[in-house]
């Protein structure tokens, strides 16, 4: 008999688990929902919405960390749009930014970091445009500390450290980005550049006329790599006299 | 598996031969009735299942049951109302009215396929508004003796014939304040019962010098139906009854103005019996007792739970098809961003910077067009 009513109490609390779970199915569905939309409009790049409903997302739960890096990639996409109407977006790369660093501190989820390197170089270079004077540098550290195959941000470290006098550490951080990433143009024109300005004329045309041979129809390092020709042809002819 | 239930604020109703009757608290919520049966007695769980989960506005509800030191408890809705042996004798039209009420419930609980099994005046409450309520049904075994059909002193089950029988004996009561046998042993009861004559009761009334020729007339056809010594001499069913019920009320329709004017005064008389009944318990002592245990009513599983079961459960399974399909649609947030990345990534970087004269440095390469994608926009 007790046998008896043991199984069925626990049969009956199984009806009232599912019951419970179908009950607040809804409200999952309902959140889903919202996420199925923000997924949707990211797809198709229309952030603003994206945004909106990522934001709705973590507004009911703040924990679903894929609706958040969700809105962190909105943002994003948001900052880019703005910097080709040719406009400061860096309000936009802070809320990205501040959306990948709570990702960072949950730590829950995988597959962020790349996206995240290349939004620090974003807010790098967009607080660098407003303050050349700002000191990025820790973030662009971290930046290639989360993707170290993020030229961008060595390219831009280095272009940093040169403005700031540091040329020895700018030419190594250029020089390891051509090591590594033959194919990243800019590297050859700002070693090439940084050369140049040190009156190194001889290293800087080899640098250019590398990126040139890699890329032939690139009309600056065509059109400097024949300027550094012509004044090691005048230096040179200078010597001779 | 046993669940201990508190009852708080019992004060004693009633102490009867077969059971202590407490007004309590249960579970610190409802007033309750709790009966704490004396030891031996068997109880029919069908019967608390049943009226566990349906209702009937003449059977009074059960909350729970179970065990206290050995003895069988059960806990019923609390009927404001008084016994109906408290009260009588009654008119005979109030008397079919209430018999009307009464077999409106044995009706309910026959289409639970239950018997009550114990009829008597104390089994049955009238409440302030006139209406009769059953309690304490259940009870495996002859019942109360001067109620009880002759079969069931043969240990015959309580059935729709039997509470028919005792519904002749408890109308006789009603009426006239005393059952239709004079002997109060045992097996001189028997005996009568065993003996008992449907016109035995017509003389009887007649006897008693309170009631009409009209009133004997409009009865007799009851009797007849029901104070049957062969069960199969009575009425079929408690609808047959209920017929002649309605017709004897019809023939004494005549009263009816009169009726309406004693029923009133009867009403006023039944709420200050039980006002008084109240306020005397309100000042019994307020008991503690512990150490009951739940047998939690539990209905049998049969069909319809199974089938509410599989919908359930194929829900479930539908709900967890839709949240594996969610996940999977979910990675496309990881595939926007790997998107992202790819189209960031594989910009080309502009080689010609704005100004020749000053090279590339942090101002102008900076731009983003520049540092990315010279063809972009």
């Amino acid at each position: 008999m007790s046998r008896l009513i043991k199984s069925k109490r626990i049969f009956i609390h199984f009806n009232k688990a599912l019951c419970l779970f179908l009950c607040l199915f809804p409200f999952w569905a309902c959140q889903n929902d919202l996420y199925e939309k923000g997924e949707k409009t990211l797809a198709i790049g229309d952030f603003k919405r994206a945004a909106s409903f990522f934001s709705s997302v973590l507004d009911e739960d703040p924990l679903v960390m894929k609706a958040r890096y969700g809105l962190a990639l909105s943002y994003f996409g948001l900052a880019e749009e703005m910097e080709w109407r040719g406009e400061n977006a860096l309000s936009f790369w802070q809320k990205a930014y501040d959306e990948f660093r709570i990702l960072e501190r949950a730590r829950v989820l995988d597959g962020y970091e790349k996206m995240y390197s290349t939004c620090l170089f974003y807010w790098a270079r967009a607080t660098l445009s407003l303050d050349p004077e700002a000191s990025v540098l820790s973030v662009l550290d971290r930046s290639i500390e989360l993707d170290s195959t993020n030229y961008f941000s060595f390219n831009l470290k280095g272009l940093f450290l040169q403005s700031k006098g540091q040329d020895s550490l700018a030419q190594e951080t250029f020089v390891y980005i051509i090591a590594k990433e033959p194919e990243f143009i800019a590297a050859y024109s700002n070693l090439g550049n940084l050369y140049w300005k040190k009156g190194d004329y001889e290293n800087a045309w080899d640098i250019w006329s590398m990126g040139l041979q890699k890329y032939p129809n690139d009309p600056y390092l065509k059109t400097w790599t024949e300027r550094a020709q012509d004044s090691l042809t005048v230096r040179f002819l200078m010597e001779s006299l | 598996m046993k669940e201990w239930i508190h009852f708080s604020n019992c004060q004693l109703m009633h102490a009867g031969g077969e059971a202590f009757v407490y007004r309590a608290r249960y579970k610190k919520r409802e007033t309750v009735a709790l009966k704490i049966y004396k030891e031996g007695l068997h109880f029919n769980p069908d019967f608390y299942l049943a009226l566990k989960k349906n209702k009937h506005a003449n059977v009074a509800s059960i909350f729970d049951y179970g065990f206290y030191s050995d003895r069988f408890w059960s806990c019923s809705e609390y009927i404001e109302g008084i016994a109906s042996s408290a009260v009588a004798p009654f008119s005979v039209p109030i008397a079919l009215h209430l018999l009307k009420g009464i077999v409106s419930g044995l009706s309910f609980l026959e289409n639970h396929h239950l018997s009550h099994g114990d009829l008597s005046p104390d089994n049955i409450l009238i409440t302030k508004e006139g209406s009769p309520v059953l309690i304490d049904g259940g009870i495996q075994g002859v019942g109360h003796l001067g109620y009880a059909a002759p079969e069931r002193f043969e240990n015959a089950e309580s059935t729709v014939k039997s509470d028919l029988f005792s519904l002749g004996i408890l109308l006789y009561f009603w009426l006239t304040n005393s059952l239709p046998y004079e002997k109060e042993e045992y097996d001189s009861i028997v005996e009568e019962i065993l003996h008992i004559e449907s016109s035995k009761i017509s003389v009887l009334l007649h006897l008693k010098n309170s009631f009409s020729i009209e009133e004997i007339g409009a009865l007799d056809p009851i009797w007849k139906g029901l104070l049957q010594l062969n069960s199969e001499d009575r009425f079929s069913s408690f609808e047959e009854l209920e017929e002649h019920l309605e017709i004897a009320l019809l023939k004494l329709s005549k009263q009816a103005i009169c009726l309406e004017k004693s029923y009133k005064n009867w009403l006023l008389f039944l709420d200050e019996k039980i006002v008084e009944q109240e306020v005397a318990l309100d000042q019994k002592e307020v008991e503690s007792l512990n150490g009951f245990s739940s047998h939690s009513i539990v209905k049998k599983p049969f069909l319809r739970v199974w089938i509410f079961s599989f919908i359930l459960f194929l829900l479930f399974i539908i709900s967890l098809l839709f949240i594996f399909g969610e996940e999977r649609k979910s990675q496309n947030v990881l595939e926007s961003g790997e998107q992202m990345l790819e189209r960031v990534r594989s910009r080309e970087i502009p080689l010609e910077p704005k100004s020749k004269n000053k090279g590339i440095t942090i101002e102008n390469v900076l731009r983003p067009i520049d540092i990315l994608n010279k063809d972009s926009l």
